[in-house]
């Protein structure tokens, strides 16, 4: 097992001002003040990490969550610099933040950009009043406009959007409308996620009680199609199942999942790779703090085996565009591991799932949509 | 005890006309039983049989009774099953007594059941008294139901005796009417012993018991036997009776009824209705009415887990060591694998074996459709019987197709009658006859193919009739029909395991409503899925299950990897639990779609 490095760093910020109606993440809703407990935990976090695995190289830095963009800047910054004592990160660094509409201030934004942060990810999610009405969402489409006007001064080097489709009531022409005002923003960065329905959801819930339809899939594929060609057809690029970019500006980070490259997570219930072990911080609060200051000690550490670290890094590599070179991950999981998955393979190709070029194999155009038929059997 | 202090006598009844609870009233007024000891209701001993307040098996119990005349009695009470699908050891519980006691219920009137019983008896000769039970019921009308009786089974008013088996009421007047009205047997107590066996079960310990009925001679312990059907000897080695305590004795005499074990390994070696003898000294004819058991039903059992194959075999040769009333021989399925063909003696039995193995064994089963025997006459001149459709020979290899027949009774109140006809005319049904008897009843006799009830005939009956009419019927013989074999084809594969055999005239709707039942049943896949229903090369019906669009995770990222590794491995047990029909994978509730065709 060689790793790839230089690795990502994550720091899950599960604080949030309410539960969206489709999030079943692992969040806290009106916690703030435990805000600084929490930023201390993480700080004794990294430090175990780098007392166990050295102050490894890393070029990327996230703050996911909940919502990042709502606890204190300095805090923020706290992080970071922790960040840098336990790794080595690059001074090229891509360092990103997802943010909600209604935290971008102008006094934000400076102060981001202050600390170093680079790329930024508007939770958009819908740019249609009703859209954000159902998804629960408590900012307005004026709100996620005026953020990015903000954010475009502050001058970032790339600036991208969350949006989601398919939420119950959604029709494929509402869907278009919302398509073509977010290619007219100038983004750089474009996730467009059809919507889960996973979890004891208020969503989930009214589709139960027969409030809101129920997920029509062949609905999702005609806005998943018409998604693709019409980024495609303005010049963006496609290059994750569900992540489009401007040319030179996908997410590094992001990538890092996807290309078997390592990643330390940090926070509650966030999810590391090092060294071919993963593991996951506790979910729940209390249980991540003790965790977190009592030294990190893991029983459920996931171990390194070739063969499922294999199915993996075939699985998530063909979520990329680009598809995976099968003597890359033979390089780095062993030959008998690909070479067990090479009757799957086969068959992907023959339905017409995936295409093979010489050691390279990756999704064809219907098999995006229909990955999962393949994953399933790679797992 | 001299055979003219002996009197037999069986109970039969319409279910829940109280043929238990009278049984156990008449165990506790002669001591059989305390009260205390009643487990409830102490004949219907197994498990499924309480639950679904039937008698599955039939059971005997000697009672000792006091009458009036200062003489004591004994009296032998034998259960008889009380379903359709045990007809024949009815009639050998029947065969082994004089006299019978027909409950009916005041509130509810003779229905079905009552009568296809009560004729039995008068066919075997009993002495019948009436009961008419439950006549403490706010709704009872004794009157009306005598009417009844005396109308449609032609039993003299006069002599029943009206009881509430609940409060007591008549249960003295009851057991006087035995001891008074049923002759006591009849046989010759110095000629060769000549038993009737009419029930057996299986000890784990003592291996199997029979009981039996002596008709003449007697029957010891240390007496060499033999079983006359089968020419099988062994050696008696102990008799005794219920009581329902288990008692030995001696010897059973002339006209008594009592256990025998006689170091018997299986209990198919004991054949119901069977004659012993004694070995040495033989009687020269057996009692008349033997018949071997004969299955009706048959359906292919397969494991859903193909792993489990030889469990399912264990299991059936377990329960076949207590039951041997069913069949079974290996059967392969391209689409299901390994499995058996099973043969019931009808829909009932068939639920008990499946209920039994999944319970009992902790079996998870594919059933297939129930379907009947077919008698196939070749064109090389014999006849071959078939059970299951996909033994049919070629259609040129045959020149018909038989199937068996049966007569029904239906007792319903006369509003139904339209839609009662109309349901049995879709069943291929012929009226034989439509009486009224009195204002409140209609008994419908039909003649119909046996195949049109195995399904969801009952369950239309009682929709039809809104749970009023009642329904019995007998085996009336093989008849030549117009059939055909349906095959479902899976993007052009036949399916063996949903063949079935059909009336011609049935073919096209059938085959279209099974073939869309099935598009039902079957989840979009990464391709196309044809279905087709044909009849040889002609295909009468075919739907496609569109090609699946869209199965993938949105969102992947870092933390996401074990939990969506979780939501994968859901949908792959899902898969897993499906069976494989080339590519396709078809659920496993798809085999059993030929029964929800109306739903």
């Amino acid at each position: 097992m060689t790793q790839r490095l230089p690795a990502g760093i994550y720091i899950h910020i599960p604080f949030c001002r309410e539960r969206c109606a489709y999030c079943d993440f692992a969040i806290l809703t009106r916690q703030y003040k435990r805000s600084a407990t929490y930023a201390d935990a993480i700080v004794s976090e990294m430090r175990a990490f780098s007392s166990r695995y050295g102050r490894l190289d890393a070029d990327t830095l996230y703050f996911g969550g909940g919502t990042p963009s709502s606890v204190p800047s300095s805090e923020l910054a706290q992080l970071i610099s922790a960040a840098r004592q336990a790794f080595r990160l690059a001074p090229t660094a891509e360092i990103s933040i997802e943010a909600n509409p209604e935290d971008v201030s102008e006094r934000t934004a400076r102060a981001w950009s202050a600390l170093g942060v680079n790329r930024i990810t508007l939770g958009v999610q819908s740019l249609d009043k009703k859209g954000l009405e159902r998804l629960g969402r408590p900012s307005t489409v004026e709100d996620a406009l005026e953020a990015l006007q903000r954010l475009r001064s502050a001058d970032f080097i790339n600036l991208g959007a969350d949006m989601i489709f398919g939420a119950p009531g959604q029709s494929l022409e509402n869907w278009q409308r919302e398509i073509e005002r977010v290619m007219d923003l100038g983004l750089d960065h474009l996730s467009c996620y059809a919507l889960e329905m996973t979890g004891r959801t208020p969503l989930v819930r009214a589709v139960e009680r027969g409030d809101l339809p129920p997920t029509d899939h062949d609905l999702l594929a005609d806005m998943y199609e018409l998604t693709r060609a019409r980024l495609m057809g303005d010049g963006w690029e496609h290059y994750e199942i569900s992540n489009f970019a401007r040319p030179g500006k996908r997410s590094k980070h992001n990538l890092k999942y996807w290309s078997d490259f390592s990643y330390a997570g940090f926070g509650l219930s966030a999810a590391s790779y090092v060294e071919g072990e993963r593991w996951t911080a506790p979910r729940g609060f209390a249980d991540y703090l003790r965790w977190a200051q009592g030294g990190c000690n893991l029983a459920e550490k996931e171990a390194y085996d070739p063969w499922l670290r294999a199915g993996e890094a075939i699985a998530f590599g063909m979520r990329r565009t680009e598809g995976v070179d099968l003597r890359r991950v033979a390089g780095t999981h062993g030959h008998d591991a690909v070479n067990g998955r090479r009757e799957i393979l086969d068959q992907a190709v023959s339905r017409g799932l995936a295409d093979r070029q010489g050691s390279r194999i990756r999704l064809s155009e219907r098999g995006l949509l229909l990955a999962d038929e393949i994953f399933i059997d790679l797992l | 005890m001299k055979a003219k202090y002996i009197r037999n006598f069986s109970i039969i009844a319409h279910i829940d006309h109280g043929k238990t609870t009278l049984s156990d009233r008449l165990l506790e007024r002669t001591g059989a039983v305390s009260p205390r000891d009643l487990v409830k209701q102490t004949l219907d001993s197994m498990e499924l049989e309480r639950e679904r307040g039937i008698t599955i098996k039939s059971h005997a119990v000697t009672l000792s009774y006091d009458a009036k005349d200062g003489k004591n009695y004994q009296l032998n009470l034998i259960d008889t099953p009380g379903h359709v699908d045990f007809a024949y050891e009815v009639s050998r519980s029947l065969a082994a007594c004089e006299g019978a006691l027909l409950i009916v219920d005041a509130a509810q009137g003779v229905e079905a059941q009552t009568l296809a019983n009560a004729y039995q008896a008068i066919e075997h000769d009993l002495q019948i008294t009436t009961v008419v039970n439950k006549i403490d019921l706010p709704s009872a009308d004794p009157e009306r139901v005598l009417e009844q009786v005396e109308e449609v089974v032609g039993l003299p008013s006069e002599e029943a005796v009206l009881a509430s088996a609940k409060d007591g009421t008549g249960i003295e007047e009851i057991l006087e009417a035995i001891v008074t009205r049923v002759p006591p047997p009849s046989g010759d107590p110095d000629a060769a012993l000549k038993a009737m066996v009419f029930d057996s079960w299986y000890d784990s310990y003592r291996g199997a018991f029979m009981l039996v009925r002596v008709i003449d001679g007697r029957i010891s312990t240390k007496q060499k036997i033999r079983m006359m059907a089968t020419g099988n000897e062994y050696l008696v080695e102990e008799v005794g009776i219920f009581t329902p305590k288990s008692l030995r004795c001696d010897s059973l005499g002339v006209g008594e009824v009592g256990w025998v074990i006689a170091n018997i390994k299986q209990v198919a070696e004991v054949k119901i209705g069977d004659t012993l003898t004694d070995a040495h000294h033989p009687t020269e004819t057996p009692f008349p009415g033997f018949q071997e058991i004969k299955s009706l039903v048959f359906a292919g059992l397969y494991p859903s887990d193909p792993g489990d194959y030889t469990t399912l075999r264990d299991a059936l040769d377990r329960l076949q060591l207590n039951d041997s009333s069913f069949e079974f021989e290996p059967e392969v399925s391209d689409a299901l694998g390994f499995g058996f063909r099973a043969g019931f003696l009808g829909l009932l039995h068939m639920e008990i074996i499946q209920s039994r193995l999944e319970r009992e064994f902790d079996l998870d089963l594919v059933t297939t459709a129930p379907g009947v025997p077919y008698r196939v006459k070749l064109k090389k001149g014999e006849y071959i019987e078939i059970h299951s459709p996909a033994k049919l020979p070629k259609t040129q290899d045959y020149e018909w197709i038989e199937e068996p027949f049966i007569k029904a009774t239906v007792m319903t109140p006369p509003d139904f009658v339209g839609p009662l006809l109309k349901l049995m005319e879709e069943r291929r049904g012929t009226q034989q006859s439509l009486r009224y008897i009195g204002p409140g009843r209609v008994i419908l006799e039909y003649s119909l193919p046996l195949a049109e009830v195995v399904s969801d005939f009952y369950d239309r009956l009682k929709s039809a009739s809104r749970g009023y009419a009642s329904y019995d019927y007998e085996l009336s013989g093989w008849q030549r029909s117009n059939l055909v074999k349906l095959d479902l084809l899976v993007n052009g594969q036949p399916v063996d395991a949903l063949s079935i055999i059909v009336h011609d005239e049935d073919t096209y709707d059938r085959g279209q409503k099974l073939a869309s039942k099935l598009k039902e049943l079957i989840p979009r896949q990464q391709f196309d899925v044809a279905i087709q229903s044909a009849i040889g090369s002609r295909v009468i019906s075919r739907c496609n299950v569109r090609a699946l669009r869209k199965n993938v995770l949105a969102k992947c990222y870092g933390g996401d990897v074990s939990r969506k590794r979780k939501l994968l491995e859901k949908q792959k047990k899902g898969k897993k639990r499906m069976k494989q029909v080339g590519s396709v994978d078809v659920p496993q509730e798809a085999f059993l779609a030929v029964l929800k065709l109306d739903d």
